[in-house]
């Protein structure tokens, strides 16, 4: 094998390993074998290299659990059940898509008595509680008897008053706190 | 229902549901306040039948006579002040701070030169700040706050 290369040796030397010389090669490799030591010791560290990896790979492979595999991997490619056909059903328009198209031919028919119409839901929505409150301060004479609270109904936390006067806390009868300010 | 039609309207649902969102999402709690002004007076005169009640309570501090001289109402948000006029220059101002756990309103009542409180009232309940610091005309201002209820 004198004048290859170490590559090409390298190549011939791994389809030996692999059974996959013509014979002549076979023959030319195992006559270089015989002669060069060296040749003989770098098949060797590969066949040991090949024998160390397939020890590998057989021991990661005992160590994985392939119970169940072929049963989940007949389940994956099982037929689908087959489908009924079904019939179409009539489709009945919900309660926003009725309420869009009454809008619609609101707005298409009667424009202007649409606008008016929102124009007073939005004035009703916006002044009405104004109305409302104005209307209940108006009617503020109308309202039920004084002091209807009884006890327990107020409590005083704090009181503070100028140097001038003084407070006094009183509890009526019924319950009423007075806050009582006298001047000095 | 073409597109532009569908956006016109999807536009308009959107309006009405921002109109009504916003009353009860956004609204504060506020304290719905009545505010009596009464004139009481050692002197003997009529007396206003709607202040019976208020007489009898206050008979221990032996005024004869009873006015109401007016009566001021007021919502009052959380966190903000109202004031009042009451009489002879004098205002009330009520700041509603908070509601305690158990429903009390608390609120601050100032009548500047005469008392500064803060109370704790339920609904339906009444303080009365007034008497002899507060004169006016021939007798004294009694000033009862009564708190009808917290409402949104």
């Amino acid at each position: 094998m004198e004048g290859r290369s170490e590559i090409e040796m390298e190549i011939l030397l791994s389809g030996y390993r692999d059974g996959e010389l013509s014979p002549g090669e076979r023959q030319a490799v195992e006559e270089a074998l015989a002669r060069d030591p060296k040749l003989r010791a770098r098949l060797d560290d590969m066949q040991a290299l090949d024998a160390f990896v397939s020890a590998a790979l057989e021991r990661e492979a005992d160590e994985v659990d392939f119970s169940g595999f072929a049963d989940a991997v007949l389940e994956r490619v099982a037929p689908a059940p087959a489908v009924a056909p079904v019939r179409a059903q009539p489709h009945a328009p919900s309660a926003w898509a009725r309420f869009g198209a009454w809008l619609e031919e609101v707005l298409a028919s009667h424009r202007w008595q649409a606008a008016t119409a929102l124009a007073a839901v939005v004035l009703l929505l916006v002044a009405g509680p104004l109305l409302w409150n104005s209307r209940r301060d108006a009617t503020l004479e109308a309202q039920g008897p004084l002091l209807a609270g009884g006890p327990g109904m107020a409590s005083v936390i704090d009181v503070k008053t100028p140097g001038d006067t003084d407070a006094m806390l009183f509890n009526t009868a019924s319950g009423t706190t007075v806050i009582y300010v006298q001047g000095n | 229902m073409n597109a532009s039609r569908r956006s016109v309207v999807a536009a308009l649902g959107l309006s009405f549901a921002a109109l009504l969102a916003p009353a009860s999402a956004l609204a504060a709690e506020k304290a719905d306040v009545t505010v009596h002004v009464v004139l009481a007076s050692k002197k003997k005169g009529e007396n206003d039948p709607r202040l019976e009640r208020f007489r009898k309570q206050l008979g221990d501090f032996s005024y004869k006579s009873y006015k109401l001289l007016a009566v001021k109402r007021a919502n009052v948000e959380v966190g903000k002040s109202e004031t009042v006029d009451l009489a002879g220059g004098k205002k009330l101002t009520v700041n509603f701070r908070s509601v305690d756990k158990d429903g009390r309103a608390r609120m601050k009542l100032t009548i500047p030169g005469v008392v500064e409180t803060t109370v704790a009232v339920r609904p339906g309940g009444d303080v009365v700040l007034g008497g002899p610091a507060m004169p006016y005309g021939e007798g004294v201002l009694f000033v009862p706050v009564t708190l009808n209820r917290v409402a949104q």
